[in-house]
């Protein structure tokens, strides 16, 4: 699960960092801040597409639980 | 290693090895698993889903794209491949108009899937003499095909075919039968309420 205080660089796996939605500079602020930055307004582009690429890879990450078959 | 049993056994130790965050050796596995069973669109989900999950992959995220388009391909039955599709549209690619197109295809399809199922449980239930947890069915059903098929017919032409129940606590739902599912489950109705009543 992510945590508020993880980085984004921690959370966004390499496959997904070639993602147009993928932005460097944001990638040392923490998944708070992202979504912080994400829920403005005007919201912030860059966060809100870092957002997705974090929910994503969480959402990838939980599909191996509970599938034995 | 074409066996259903050898497969079950191997897609459990993909699921373990995706569970405990192995992510490259869950891919090795379910490649290994493509090869013997190169028309299962439910392995190119996963291997889509486990090329995202890498560090350093040799894959690209248009190879992801194309793995889920023959998912789709592949499993036209199955919603789960344009489901799929939908979240790395919207989640990677940042395009969702075109994950809404998709998962429109897929939630339809997932109705009439439901709807079959209901059909089935309901009529099932029925011949086990649970009336209740028929009607139960059928009212989903009810809900399920209004909106997969709305009346185009305007109130006053359709009123006199609308089904209407009233819940113990007084309120008040009334359905029209429309689309493919309409004579099976209008018997339904009738066995339900009709024929349960008089019993």
């Amino acid at each position: 699960m992510a945590q508020d205080d993880d980085l984004a660089d921690d959370l966004i796996p390499g496959s997904l960092k070639r993602s147009k939605s993928y932005h460097q500079d944001y990638g040392k602020k923490t998944y708070q801040k992202i979504k912080d930055l994400a829920a403005g307004n005007p919201a912030d582009n860059k966060a809100r597409q870092m957002k997705k690429l974090i929910e994503q890879t969480e959402r990838l990450q939980q599909k191996g639980k509970g599938r034995r078959s | 290693m074409t066996s259903v049993r050898s497969f079950k056994q191997k897609l459990s130790h993909v699921f373990r090895l995706w569970n405990s965050k192995h992510y490259e050796a869950a891919l090795g596995e379910v490649e290994e698993l493509l090869q013997a069973w190169p028309g299962n669109g439910q392995l190119y989900i996963l291997w889509a889903s486990l090329v995202q999950l890498q560090e350093n992959s040799k894959h690209s995220l248009e190879d992801v794209k194309q793995a889920l388009q023959q998912a789709l391909e592949l499993d036209k039955s199955s919603p789960a491949g344009a489901i799929e599709l939908g979240h790395f549209l919207d989640g990677v690619e940042d395009d969702p108009q075109a994950a809404s197109k998709v998962y429109a295809e897929a939630v339809a399809q997932a109705r009439r899937l439901l709807i079959e199922g209901l059909i089935g449980q309901a009529k099932a239930l029925l011949q086990l003499n649970k009336r209740e947890e028929a009607m139960k069915c059928l009212l989903e059903l009810l809900h399920l095909t209004e909106t997969a098929s709305p009346p185009k017919r305007p109130p006053s032409e359709r009123a006199a075919a609308d089904i209407i129940f009233r819940s113990p606590t007084g309120h008040v739902s009334k359905f029209q039968l429309n689309g493919p599912y309409a004579t099976q489950i209008e018997d339904l109705v009738n066995e339900v309420l009709v024929n349960g009543a008089s019993r």
